[in-house]
C-alpha cells in the first residue's frame, strides 16, 4: 500500500467536487482518502486454506468473499457445503463492520456447539489482525506527523509545541515496541489481553492527536472499534 | 436484555427520573442506527422537561444529567431542549431575546446549537475567524457542533471586530436559518453518541441585523470570551456527570451480565469501577457547586471532566472481555456504549485543554498563597 504524504493546501482551498467537511475529515489536505486497515485482506490471508471462516462461540466475522464462496469451510471442523450452510445466518448488526467489507455471522445451532475452530486458528486470526491495526497506525501516525508539520496555532506549527512533540514521540515509540512484540508467528506472538491493551492505548494516542474528526465515521475511532469488536472474538478470552 | 434493573437504579438515583431514563434506554438502538427518530415522541414528558425555561443550578444539571445519561446519554442529546445555548442566552441575551430563543424552543419543541469549533482551529476561541465583516455579514464555518444542521434555533460565536475582546455569540433563528443562500448545513457521520447530531455549518455573506448579537446591551468585556467561559463552566460539569452515568450503566449491565460462574477477580473488578465512578461522581458535584458559587472560578471543572471520561473510557476498555468472547456481537447495547463512550473526550474540550487549565490553575493558587504568606 502506497504510503499516504500530507500536502499543505492553501487556506480554504477544498478541492472542487468535495464538500468542506470531507475536506476537513481528512485533515484538509490528506490526498486521496483516509488510512484505513484492510481487515478482510488480513482475515483471508491467514487461514491456510481458502475460503475459511473461524467459528467461535457460535460467531464468526469474515469478508463478504469468503462467505459468498461455495466452497466455505469452517477452520478445523470441515466444509460447509450444502446443509450446514444453512445454520449460520448472517446478522445485521452491528453495522460497523460492513464498513470495511466484513459480515458478522452467527450459530446458534447445537450442530454447531463442541463443533468450533480451534483457539489456534481463532489466535492466528487475532495476531493477523493486530499487525494489520498497527500497520494502519503507521500510516496514521505519518498523516499526523506531517498534518502537525503544517498546521499553525498562533503563527507556530503544532509539532513545535512540546507536548505535542512528545506525544508524537510517544506514538512513535509505542508503535515500534507493538511490532517487535508481534514480530514473527502465533508460536511467538500470541495476542494476549495484555498486547491487545496496549494496541488499544496507541490507538487512543493517535486519536487525541488526530481530535474531533477522528470521532467521525471514516476517521481512526471507527477502525478502532471494529478492531476491538475482532479483537473480543479473535481469540477473545482465550477459552477452548 | 438492555433495560434498566430497578434495584441497581435504587443505588444511585432518585425514583422519580427512572421513568424518564427507562424510556431512553428503550430508544437506545433505535436511535443510535436513526438519530432523528426522536422527532417521533415529541410529545413524551422528557420533552416537557428539556424545552421548559426553568434555570436549573449545576448541581441540579449534573443530578439530572448523569441519571439521564445511565438511561442513554445518546437518546438524550437527540432531544429538543435548551441545553447548552440556553445558558448563554440567559447569560448574555436581551429580555427579548431570551423570550424569543426560550418561546421558540418551548413551543416547537426545538432542537438548538451553541457553535464555536471551526476546523482547523478547534475550540481555540483567540484563532476563531468566523466574522461579521465590516458589513453586517455572517462569513466563516463551524463544525462538530451538536444539532447545527439539524438545530431550528442556535447560536454561533463570532468575531466582531479584529481586537482579542471583539468575540460575541449571534442568535440565529429559524427564519435565519432557513436562508439557504447564505447557510449550507450538513449532518457530519458519527461513530457513536449519534443523537448528538454533529454538524457543519458555513454562512457566506449572511445580513444580519443587530438585534441578533447577545448582549449587546453589555460591555465588551461581559459579552465575549469571559461570557464564553462562563457558559462552559456551567455546562461541562454535566457532560463530566453523563460519562459517569454511562460508565455506571455499563457497570450495572456488566453486573447483570456476568456469566453465571463470575469468578472473584470479576467481581473485584466491579466494586473497584463502584468506587471509581462513586469518586469521580463526587468530583463532578464539587466542580457543579464551584460553579454555582462563581462559574468563573471552578478549579475542579477541568478535573471532573478529564476524570469522568477516563473513568468511564476504562470501563469500555475492559468489560466487553469481562462478559466473554464474543460479547461486543453477543450484546448489542453494549457494542453501542462502548462506542459513545468514546465521544466524551472529545466534548466541551479535550483531555489537554483540560490538563493545561488545571495546571494553570494549581500555578494560580500557589501563587495566591505565597503572597498570602502561606506555605
Amino acid at each position: 500500500m502506497a504510503e499516504i504524504q500530507y500536502t499543505v493546501t492553501p487556506s480554504g482551498a477544498c478541492p472542487s467536487g468535495e464538500h468542506k467537511w470531507g475536506y476537513h475529515l481528512r485533515f484538509g489536505g490528506a490526498p486521496g482518502s483516509l488510512p484505513t486497515p484492510d481487515f478482510s485482506c488480513a482475515l483471508e490471508s491467514t487461514i491456510p486454506v481458502e475460503h475459511t471462516i473461524v467459528l467461535r462461540h457460535g460467531w464468526a466475522i469474515t469478508s463478504s468473499a469468503t462467505w459468498a464462496s461455495p466452497e466455505v469451510m469452517v477452520a478445523d471442523v470441515g466444509s460447509l457445503v450444502g446443509r450446514d450452510k444453512a445454520l449460520l445466518r448472517k446478522e445485521l448488526r452491528p453495522l460497523l463492520p460492513e464498513r470495511f467489507g466484513l459480515l458478522v455471522l452467527a450459530s446458534r445451532s447445537r450442530h454447531s456447539e463442541g463443533n468450533q475452530s480451534s483457539l489456534l486458528s481463532a489466535a492466528a486470526l487475532g495476531l493477523a489482525v493486530v499487525k494489520e491495526q498497527l500497520r494502519f497506525y503507521g500510516d496514521a501516525l505519518n498523516l499526523l506527523q506531517d498534518y502537525c508539520n503544517a498546521r499553525l496555532v498562533g503563527g507556530r506549527k503544532l509539532s513545535g509545541i512540546a507536548t505535542v512533540r512528545a506525544q508524537l514521540g510517544d506514538a512513535h515509540r509505542r508503535l515500534r515496541y507493538l511490532e517487535q512484540w508481534t514480530a514473527g508467528t502465533i508460536d511467538t506472538a500470541y495476542p494476549t489481553p495484555a498486547l491487545i491493551h496496549e494496541v488499544r492505548i496507541l490507538g487512543d494516542e493517535l486519536s487525541k492527536l488526530g481530535g474531533g474528526r477522528t470521532f467521525l465515521s471514516g476517521g481512526f475511532r471507527e477502525a478502532i472499534a471494529m478492531f476491538e469488536i475482532l479483537a473480543n472474538l479473535y481469540p477473545g478470552n482465550n477459552d477452548a | 436484555m438492555h433495560s434498566i434493573r430497578a434495584e441497581y437504579w435504587d443505588s444511585h438515583y432518585p425514583r422519580p427520573l427512572l421513568e424518564h431514563a427507562a424510556w431512553l434506554r428503550e430508544l437506545a438502538i433505535e436511535i443510535d442506527e436513526n438519530p432523528s427518530l426522536m422527532l417521533s415522541h415529541l410529545d413524551n414528558p422528557l420533552i416537557d422537561l428539556l424545552v421548559e425555561n426553568r434555570p436549573i443550578t449545576s448541581i441540579e444539571r449534573v443530578q439530572m444529567f448523569e441519571a439521564l445519561a445511565y438511561g442513554d446519554p445518546s437518546a438524550l442529546l437527540s432531544a429538543p431542549g435548551t441545553g447548552l445555548p440556553g445558558v448563554i442566552v440567559r447569560e448574555l441575551g436581551s429580555p427579548a431575546q431570551q423570550e424569543l430563543f426560550f418561546n421558540t424552543v418551548l413551543q416547537q419543541r426545538a432542537r438548538t446549537f451553541l457553535a464555536v469549533t471551526e476546523p482547523d482551529k478547534g475550540s481555540d476561541a483567540a484563532g476563531m475567524a468566523t466574522r461579521i465583516d465590516q458589513d453586517g455579514r455572517l462569513q466563516g464555518e463551524k463544525w462538530l457542533v451538536g444539532h447545527a444542521a439539524t438545530g431550528d434555533i442556535g447560536v454561533v460565536m463570532v468575531r466582531t471586530g479584529s481586537g482579542p475582546l471583539s468575540l460575541g455569540g449571534v442568535l440565529l433563528t429559524p427564519d435565519i436559518l432557513a436562508d439557504q443562500n447564505c447557510v449550507e448545513r450538513h449532518c457530519l457521520p458519527m461513530l457513536g453518541l449519534r443523537g448528538a447530531i454533529l454538524g457543519h455549518i458555513s454562512f457566506s455573506d449572511l445580513q444580519l441585523g443587530q438585534d441578533v448579537l447577545l448582549g449587546g446591551h453589555l460591555h465588551p468585556l461581559q459579552r465575549g470570551m469571559m461570557a464564553l467561559i462562563r457558559t462552559f463552566s456551567r455546562f461541562r460539569p454535566s457532560v463530566a456527570s453523563m460519562a459517569v452515568g454511562l460508565g455506571q450503566a455499563m457497570a450495572d449491565y456488566g453486573r447483570m451480565h456476568l456469566p453465571k460462574a463470575g469468578s472473584a477477580s470479576a467481581l473485584e473488578r466491579l466494586e473497584s469501577w463502584d468506587a471509581k465512578l462513586s469518586a469521580a461522581r463526587r468530583l463532578v458535584q464539587l466542580a457543579a457547586s464551584e460553579v454555582d458559587h462563581n462559574p468563573a472560578a471552578a478549579p475542579h471543572v477541568p478535573l471532573c471532566k478529564v476524570t469522568a471520561t477516563q473513568v468511564c473510557e476504562a470501563i469500555a476498555d475492559e468489560l466487553p472481555g469481562m462478559l466473554g468472547t464474543g460479547a461486543l456481537l453477543e450484546h448489542p447495547w453494549l457494542e453501542k456504549a462502548v462506542r459513545d463512550a468514546r465521544a466524551f473526550e472529545y466534548m466541551e474540550g479535550t483531555t489537554n485543554i483540560h490538563l493545561d487549565q488545571a495546571g494553570n490553575h494549581l500555578a494560580h493558587a500557589r501563587r495566591q498563597a505565597h503572597q498570602g504568606g502561606l506555605t
